[in-house]
């Protein structure tokens, strides 16, 4: 596994979620947030959990502005590229408006150091079957300007998922890794669900921490 | 295309850091604006007007007293201060959403009625700060996240020239289009600007400097190629130069 | 088709296609900008209409346009956006248009901050623009009963022939939540539109006009009486409220709508943990206020404490339907910032201590 994980998949696919999940468990040096888009529920609203896990955050030029919708990438998101000895995640915002943000870091990447990693909720209209999934690789391949190299199943329906759901998300994504060739690197699985199936890729549990227990 | 500029800091500006994206023209123009206030020492004495936009903060980098106006409204905003202070130096910092779309009435009706103001506008043909949205100025095919398929002139139009529609305005005074790609045209932007706030000081009338500017975050191009994209799309359709400059006909007369 | 996780503004957006939305006129704003760019593609797809407007005050004038002419017509958009909106609301109240408004809440006033608020609860309860007229709002909780009332929401402007809002606050915009978006739906009865001036008025034998201007005053008071009794008729029968809690006798309950609700009701759950029963009154329509709700508290019941997050604006409805029969108590939160169940909890003990909270 390359040192340096970019998320990208269709909005609302809990790319942030996945992002904080795999900063604190995998002892990652940056967590880069990079969501221009959503104005809530970005990674860089635990910047304390973060923090006291060891991960430095990388955000908007202004830190801690939640207030404003204001844009203001950083010019610490190429740090970690530079930084050869760290590891880190990138939290894109959703489909090709996150995407494009790559475009910025074309000049720096090596291919040899990243891993382009797609996260898919089969429950999410857009994503929810093998054709639109292929079709969404190739989007985001455009606007980005990289390739994909690996699937994270995170399937869900939040609090209303069972093992089912995570199943069919299973099979789905199976069929997207056979007609690629893509691995299945992770299995999201939400905290709550009971199961004792062994899913594709590494299996996780998903602690929601970027939503409230009321949401 | 790649430039490297070194800036001195000015004191036009407040001592901290310009929060805007790598690759951004809006922190170039800022700069400008900030020297040549300082420059003709009018920062004792300017008023701005901050618009809704990207630079909504600029309240917090212009080195002078400043107001924050509602989206689009700034041309009137900065109406009400100048007629209240016509002694002082009143510039508005405008984006293209703000001043081409929701704000057309406002920059219209300053100009008509020749305002002595300035205007200092920054096209960048998309809105910034919400998101990557289309803009009046958003270039034909264009892809912005209300035109997922591209600009079509069907339905939203061709994009919209400022300078030109402006030019049209008979109380309109000085109008020139600029761009900071390289130093040549930085030093061309300068005179502009300097040219704009003389024109305000002798009491001239309406000025406005409209920018042709960047958004590499929305358009989706690393900084170092947005300039490049700037010089080859959005040049050829917001060409540069003056157009209009009443100060010359008043000179001829 | 199943349920689906969506976020609020994209299914607001969705149900209002499936609500037979025919157009829709908006302009960007923070925290709603998925409505607009979900339906600048979806839209083209369904063969409706979708018209980015140069601002707020356009897209409101465009959507009196549109629904004068018959069709059923949408428009989102956030408090200051919302704001601007209102001379074009007024007319269409006056008019007697039907036209459906989102209004995804952020904090104010002037441009505020993007985060979620309920601040806007004055400005949509008592009309807003000028004149005697009122809104339908609803307020919902949950994604699925926002998707139901979206969806609904085009009957009912038709068939009362005034606007109607929904009034979320950004975090229901911007949650994302499971949904089926093919729930079953009461819908008004649908009438022939024979009042629309769609350009027939040879085939129809007579001129139809949408106007608000009144020469005689006397006429404009029969309008002003005729619209009372549109909003008398809303009153009577579009309250729409939940009781949460009651049959466990609580002396004290809340009254709360929207998100408020969402935390409200994890705070019902950890006080019930603890021992401790809260009922809570919550309004799904908050015009017309559900003073109904308030006739069947049970004996128990002592205190109200009404949650926002805004600085006592429903509360002033509690005052006027409670005529000083229970105790009343207040918390709120404003500038975008969204409490934890916590404190509400620790606002509950304490008023049920006797002692003030917050
Ligand atoms: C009344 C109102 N409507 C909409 C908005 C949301 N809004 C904020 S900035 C903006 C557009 C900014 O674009 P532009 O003026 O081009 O500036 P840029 O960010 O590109 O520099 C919009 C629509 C608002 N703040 N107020
Ligand atoms: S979003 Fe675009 S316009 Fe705004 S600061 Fe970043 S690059 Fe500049
Ligand atoms: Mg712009």
């Amino acid at each position: 596994m390359n040192r340096l994980w970019i998320l990208t998949g269709h909005y609302g696919s809990g790319k942030s979620e996945v992002a904080v999940n795999l900063a604190i468990d995998e002892q990652l040096d940056y967590l880069v947030d990079l969501d221009v888009v959503n104005p809530y529920f970005r990674s860089r609203s635990v910047h304390a959990l973060l923090e006291a896990n060891g991960v430095s955050l990388v955000e908007s030029t202004i830190e801690k502005a939640t207030g404003s919708d204001l844009p203001f990438i950083s010019a610490k998101g190429s740090r970690p590229f530079h930084d050869k000895a760290s590891r880190a995640v990138y939290d894109l915002a959703g489909t090709q408006a996150g995407a494009k943000l790559m475009r910025q870091y074309t000049d720096i990447i090596d291919e040899r150091e990243i891993e382009f990693w797609l996260v898919v909720n089969i429950y999410r209209m857009e994503t929810a079957n093998e054709a639109q999934i292929l079709n969404l690789i190739n989007t985001l391949e455009g606007a980005s300007g990289l390739k994909v190299t690996g699937l994270i199943n995170n399937s869900n329906l939040m609090h209303e998922t069972t093992e089912e759901h995570i199943k069919k998300g299973d099979t789905v994504l199976n069929a997207v890794s056979k007609k690629t060739g893509l691995p299945i690197v992770f299995t999201f699985i939400e905290e709550e669900v009971k199961t004792n199936l062994k899913f594709a890729g590494e299996n996780r549990r998903l602690i929601r921490h970027l939503g409230k227990h009321w949401l | 295309m790649k430039t490297k500029t070194i800036y001195k800091p000015t004191g036009g500006l407040v001592d901290r850091d310009l929060s805007y994206c790598p690759g951004c023209t809006h922190g170039i123009i800022h700069k400008l604006v900030g020297e040549v206030l300082e420059e003709k020492g009018l920062l004792d004495e300017a008023i701005g007007v901050a618009s809704v936009g990207c630079s909504v903060m600029s309240y917090e980098f212009f080195n002078c007293d400043m107001q924050q106006a509602a989206h689009g409204r700034a041309p009137a905003v900065a109406t009400g201060i100048k007629r209240v202070r016509p002694e002082h130096t009143v510039f508005t910092y405008q984006g293209d959403g703000d001043l081409a779309s929701i704000g057309m009435a406002e920059i219209v009706h300053a100009a008509h009625r020749g305002e002595n103001m300035t205007v200092i506008f920054v096209n960048n043909a998309i809105y910034g700060m919400t998101g990557g949205q289309m803009a009046p100025t958003t270039l034909i095919n264009q892809k912005t996240s209300t035109s997922p398929t591209g600009r079509k002139k069907e339905g939203t139009g061709e994009p919209l020239r400022m300078s030109e529609l402006l030019a049209t305005v008979p109380g309109a005074t000085y109008l020139e289009r600029v761009s900071v790609h390289d130093p040549k045209h930085i030093r061309k932007a300068k005179k502009a600007l300097e040219k704009a706030f003389d024109v305000q000081t002798k009491k001239q009338g309406f000025s406005m400097i409209e920018f042709v500017s960047t958004c590499p975050v929305n358009w989706g191009i690393q900084p170092q190629d947005s300039l490049e994209w700037m010089v080859d799309n959005m040049i050829p359709y917001f060409p540069l130069g003056i157009y209009k400059d009443a100060t010359k006909e008043e000179n001829n007369e | 088709m199943g349920k689906v996780l969506m976020k609020g503004n994209e299914a607001m957006a969705l149900a209002a296609i499936k609500g037979g939305c025919d157009a829709f006129f908006g302009y960007p704003i923070t925290p709603q900008n998925e409505i607009p760019e979900y339906l600048s593609y979806h839209m083209a797809q369904h063969d409706r209409i979708f018209v980015q407007a140069e601002s707020e005050v356009a897209a409101i004038n465009m959507v009196y346009g549109a629904a004068g002419s018959g069709a059923r017509v949408l428009t989102s958009s956030s408090s200051p956006g919302i704001a601007l909106k209102q001379e074009g609301i007024s007319y269409l109240a006056g008019s007697e248009l039907p036209a459906v408004i989102i209004n995804v809440m952020r904090g104010g006033p002037g441009l505020g901050g993007i985060q979620p608020s309920q601040g806007d609860y004055n400005q949509i309860t008592r009309g807003g623009g000028n004149g005697d007229y009122k809104l339908l709002t609803f307020a919902p909780e949950t994604l699925q009963e926002t998707v139901n009332i979206v969806k609904a929401s085009f009957s009912l402007a038709d068939y009362y022939r005034n606007p109607v809002m929904i009034a979320v606050d950004g975090l229901i915009g911007q949650m994302m939540e499971p949904v089926d978006l093919d729930q079953k739906i009461d819908e008004k009865p649908t009438k022939e539109k024979d009042w629309a001036a769609t350009g027939h008025a040879k085939k129809r034998g007579h001129r139809n006009k949408i106007v608000s201007l009144y020469l005689d005053p006397y006429d404009l008071e029969k309008h002003n009486l005729k619209l009372k009794a549109k909003y008398d008729e809303m009153l009577e029968t579009e309250q729409r409220y939940e009781m949460i809690n009651m049959d466990h006798n609580p002396s004290l309950v809340f009254v709360a709508y929207g998100s408020m609700a969402r935390i409200a009701r994890s705070a019902i759950q950890v006080l019930k943990d603890a021992g401790i029963e809260v009922g809570m009154i919550r309004p799904i329509t908050i015009s017309p206020f559900p003073e109904k709700a308030f006739k069947h508290l049970p004996d128990s019941v002592h205190t109200l404490l009404t949650l926002e997050m805004s600085l006592g604006q429903m509360l002033q409805d509690v005052q006027i339907v409670n005529q000083g029969r229970y105790t009343l108590d207040f918390y709120g939160r404003a500038g975008g910032v969204v409490p934890e169940t916590e404190d509400i909890v620790e606002k509950a003990k304490a008023v049920l201590k006797g002692g003030k909270g917050q």
